[in-house]
């Protein structure tokens, strides 16, 4: 059941105060101590109700913007905004073919295993579905405007009628134009479409922020900073995005970031962060990070993993070999090789010894 | 009959929701403030309450007081030929407070809410939980003091739609809750906490400071008195901008410059709760609606000054600090009883600490134990349920014991135990779905009552434990026990406590004044004894009148303000 269903009200009309008063008037039917499925199914909906009030709120800004240059006779692109898509990257976007509805392809590209789910969005069940509610080119469109509100509507739609499908297609549609995704803003967007999408589908959400972060010019850090940090948390909180793949993104957005005062106590705690995130393949991260004369260490970091670089550069060990070396190592071998021989002999003494017990026991 | 018991560390009051509105029961002295002393009077009667804390000035040996703070610990104090544990203290009080409530209302209770502050963990409460046992009391629900002020605000202005702080400043603990209030609906939604950190610090603070500064040695036997003299010069200073104190032939002067500065050490502590309760909140300082100042501590000038540079906003000065918890503990009662003056109020509130399990990690070669894997996060409201899934370390391994722990710190060493559950059958086998793999679930309500529940995905079967801080750490056999061990102890008719309180007050002020006014209260004091021994109503009603009126002006500092 929706959130809106729950309450009684209606996205479009709502407000908190609403809100509030269908809330407190279904918790004196369900109370806490009562009946406690009741009252949490009526909290989680008070909750989220809450949540994409202020996410329609925040959003609504972007919708006028566009109304009023809209009003004005320009498109945004004519705007002299420096986040503008139309000022040359000063970096190269990377060329990338749009995704195929060929599963194997689509595994290739993401990086998750999807065969059987896309497999299935292929076969003749699917086919056979009634088709969504709009074409995709109005959420596209919606998309690339910003017209968060309205694309996310769409993508819900979507999504109840074909989750597989709004995730390739997506997918499509961002790697189609990637210019047109470039602006701050739109990435922003996404970023925060994603934190929503997350909840409900966090292999979609890892494989945006994947394919939003190149996408990116270095010299907007402003947003990159607010892009890694919600990364972090993103990755903190939803555990498939831990296994996300393009880690040399990762480490050049973190390595880029200028901005992170290294001696910071923030920029520590960013980065015990990461480093909780023990499923990550940390060297690549690490490796970017922290810059060599960084002399101290967060705890966690030398605790968590063993094999890891050490301050000036250089890493722990990975064995016992590497441990000893030179003359030490000759001579630990010699050790060892005598302890060998001595096992050997005394093994060979016991055998004679029995032998001659059991050749006297004959007489 | 519904009551609501405030056990504060200083102060206790106990209350009820009455036809017309909540009220607190005054006691036979005619304070509705109880202070939380107990003691032993020299032919080995016990008093408690106010004649505890005057016989604690001239014996301090003879008995305890601030015991609050040390509930849940494994400490004893030892007055009376044998030791008491701060459980058997507190029983002692409520069983007081249980008392003063049944003469009120003339019927037998055995039902009560009592308030803990919000960041006692789970033993504090099973402590306080074992003390009513004690005391003969069921506890209906265990609340938190900034809850139960908060609903106290909720009920008083039913209209009112806030966003506040409750700041609760007593004397041994300080708790801050963020709570919002609308359409009868008290939603709390996070609390931070020191427990032990309350006006008790403050005067322990000041008394240090006048003896490094003053230079005085002071025996064991007076440190009581001397203490009792600077906790009322520091209350007077809520009032006056400087006061004196006597002592040791000497008139020092204190001013509230003395106080901040004494205070200063635990500014850093308040600001530090403060900002991770409205941090875990996700709000600003600026969208605070109101701050409601509870526990007698906060009343002092140098908080309110906090607050407003802290938080840029000038605290409520609508509500008795000293009362509402009590208030609120009443209204908590009757809402648990489903009385029908509270039925449009709903109170919805969260877990103070966070609870998880004990689990162990893998690094490159060498597995570690002892990390702390939360599940239900601390502010998460109530009743909430949250289920995770972990492994075995290693495939053979059949066993795997679940150790539940409560606290924030990263590994369990620095947690709390609660307790552990074992699940077994859980060796992989090939061409297992989930080898090796089991589901925790926590289901923790708001009768802090928490359910362990794992199920094994292999063999699809379930066990389960429940966790519970209401029925208490101590066995009914203990309980039986303990009030065994209290029994001998006599306990004075109701009109006795008043006379018994009069005169160890009379001796103690005897004991401080000189020349002529001495001669007047050992006049005043006589007569009354005699007036006891004959045993005549009338006579001990008007000259304790007498002996009243000429003590109360000494005292009115220290009974005036309360927790």
């Amino acid at each position: 059941m929706d959130c809106w269903e729950i309450l009684g009200l209606e996205l479009e009309s709502a407000d908190a105060r609403s809100v509030k008063r269908a809330y407190a008037k279904l918790l004196k039917q369900h109370r806490p101590d009562e009946d406690p499925e009741g009252f949490a199914r009526v909290h989680g909906a008070y909750q989220e109700a809450l949540g994409e009030l202020a996410w329609r709120d925040e959003n609504d800004q972007w919708g006028n913007q566009e109304d009023l240059s809209a009003s004005l006779g320009l498109s945004i692109q004519d705007q002299q905004d420096p986040r503008s898509s139309n000022d040359p990257l000063p970096f190269d976007i990377p060329q990338v073919e749009p995704v195929s509805d060929d599963p194997t392809v689509w595994k290739e590209v993401t990086g998750f295993d999807d065969t059987v789910s896309a497999a299935d969005t292929s076969g003749t069940e699917r086919a056979e579905k009634v088709e969504p509610p709009v074409s995709w080119e109005v959420v596209a469109q919606d998309l690339r405007l910003g017209q968060a509100n309205r694309a996310r509507h769409w993508l819900r739609a979507y999504e109840l009628e074909d989750p597989e499908r709004v995730k390739r297609d997506l997918a499509n549609e961002i790697l189609r134009s990637p210019e047109a995704y470039s602006s701050a803003d739109t990435i922003l967007f996404i970023c925060r479409l994603t934190e929503r999408l997350a909840l409900r589908n966090p292999k979609l959400c890892a494989y945006l922020l994947d394919m939003v972060f190149p996408l990116l010019p270095p010299h907007m850090r402003e947003s990159q900073v607010a892009l890694a940090s919600e990364i972090i948390e993103l990755a903190a909180l939803f555990k498939p995005l831990r296994g996300t793949h393009n880690l040399d993104f990762w480490a050049t957005a973190f390595a880029n970031q200028g901005v992170m005062d290294w001696e910071s106590p923030v920029a520590i705690d960013e980065r015990v962060k990461v480093m909780d995130l023990q499923n990550w393949d940390g060297h690549a991260i690490l490796d970017a990070i922290v810059p060599d004369e960084y002399s101290v260490w967060p705890k966690t970091i030398r605790q968590s993993e063993s094999d890891l670089a050490m301050p000036d550069g250089t890493y722990y060990p990975r064995s016992r070999s590497e441990l000893i070396g030179g003359a030490g190592a000759y001579i630990l071998r010699i050790y060892v090789l005598l302890y060998i021989a001595t096992i050997i002999a005394l093994g060979g003494f016991i055998y004679l010894f029995f032998l001659v017990v059991r050749f006297l026991g004959y007489f | 009959m519904q009551i609501g018991i405030d056990l504060g560390t200083t102060n206790s009051l106990v209350a009820q929701l009455g036809k017309d509105g909540p009220r607190i029961i005054r006691n036979e002295l005619g304070d509705d403030l109880t202070p939380s002393a107990v003691a032993l009077a020299p032919d080995g009667s016990i008093l408690v309450g106010r004649s505890a804390r005057d016989q604690l000035v001239l014996t301090p040996d003879a008995g305890m007081a601030f015991f609050k703070r040390d509930m849940g610990t494994p400490a004893t104090y030892t007055f009376g030929n044998r030791e008491w544990s701060p459980t058997e203290c507190s029983a002692t009080i409520l069983r007081e407070l249980r008392r003063i409530a049944e003469a009120d209302c003339g019927e037998t209770i055995t039902e009560a809410v009592i308030t803990v502050p919000a960041y006692f963990h789970n033993s504090q409460r099973q402590a306080t939980v074992d003390a009513a046992n004690i005391a003969g009391l069921k506890v209906t629900r265990i609340i938190n003091e900034p809850t139960a002020a908060a609903l106290a605000f909720g009920y008083q202005n039913p209209d009112r739609e806030s966003l506040l702080l409750v700041f609760d400043l007593g004397g041994g603990t300080f708790d801050v809750t963020l709570l919002e209030v609308f359409d009868g609906v008290v939603e709390i939604k996070s609390s931070a906490g020191e427990s032990r950190l309350g006006g008790e610090d403050y005067t322990d603070a000041l008394c240090s400071i006048l003896i490094l500064e003053h230079q005085f040695e002071i025996p064991d036997q007076e440190r009581f008195v001397f203490r009792q003299k600077v906790e009322v010069a520091k209350r007077q200073l809520t009032t006056f901008e400087a006061v004196t104190v006597m002592w040791a032939g000497k008139e020092i002067q204190l001013t509230r410059e003395d106080l901040a500065a004494a205070s200063e050490t635990f500014s850093g502590q308040i600001r530090q709760v403060v900002r991770r309760c409205l941090r875990d909140a996700r709000v600003t300082p600026d969208q605070l609606e109101d701050i409601l100042l509870v526990g007698g501590t906060s009343r002092m000038p140098v908080i309110s000054q906090f607050i407003q540079t802290e938080l840029g906003r000038a605290p409520n000065k609508g509500v008795d600090p000293d009362r509402v918890v009590a208030i609120g503990a009443a209204i908590q009662s009757a809402l648990c009883h489903r009385n029908e003056a509270v039925q449009d109020l709903v109170l919805t509130d969260v877990s103070s600490h966070t609870l998880g399990i004990e689990t162990a990690r893998q690094f490159a070669s060498d597995v570690r134990a002892g990390w702390f894997t939360p599940l239900i996060d601390r502010n998460t409201t109530l009743p909430a349920s949250r289920v995770q899934r972990f492994n075995t370390m290693h495939p053979s391994q059949d066993e795997v014991e679940v150790k539940v722990y409560q606290g924030e710190a990263r590994m369990v060493t620095d947690n709390r135990l609660i307790g552990s559950l074992t699940v077994r059958g859980l060796i992989a086998r090939p061409g297992q779905k989930h080898p090796g793999e089991f589901d925790v679930r926590f289901t923790y309500d708001m009768n802090g009552i928490l359910e362990v529940e794992i199920t094994n995905l292999q063999q699809e079967s379930t066990t389960s434990k429940v966790f519970e801080n209401r029925p208490g750490q101590m066995s009914e056999k203990e309980i039986a026990a303990a009030i065994k061990r209290l029994a001998p102890l006599k306990v004075h008719p109701r009109d006795f406590v008043a006379n018994r309180a009069r005169l160890v007050r009379a001796e103690r002020l005897y004991k401080e004044l000189l020349g002529q006014s001495r001669d007047i209260l050992d006049h005043l004091l006589n007569d009354f004894e005699a007036a006891l021994e004959g045993q005549e109503p009338g006579l001990i009603d008007l000259l304790g009148a007498e002996l009243d009126a000429f003590m109360n002006p000494y005292f009115r500092g220290e009974d005036q303000m309360g927790s």
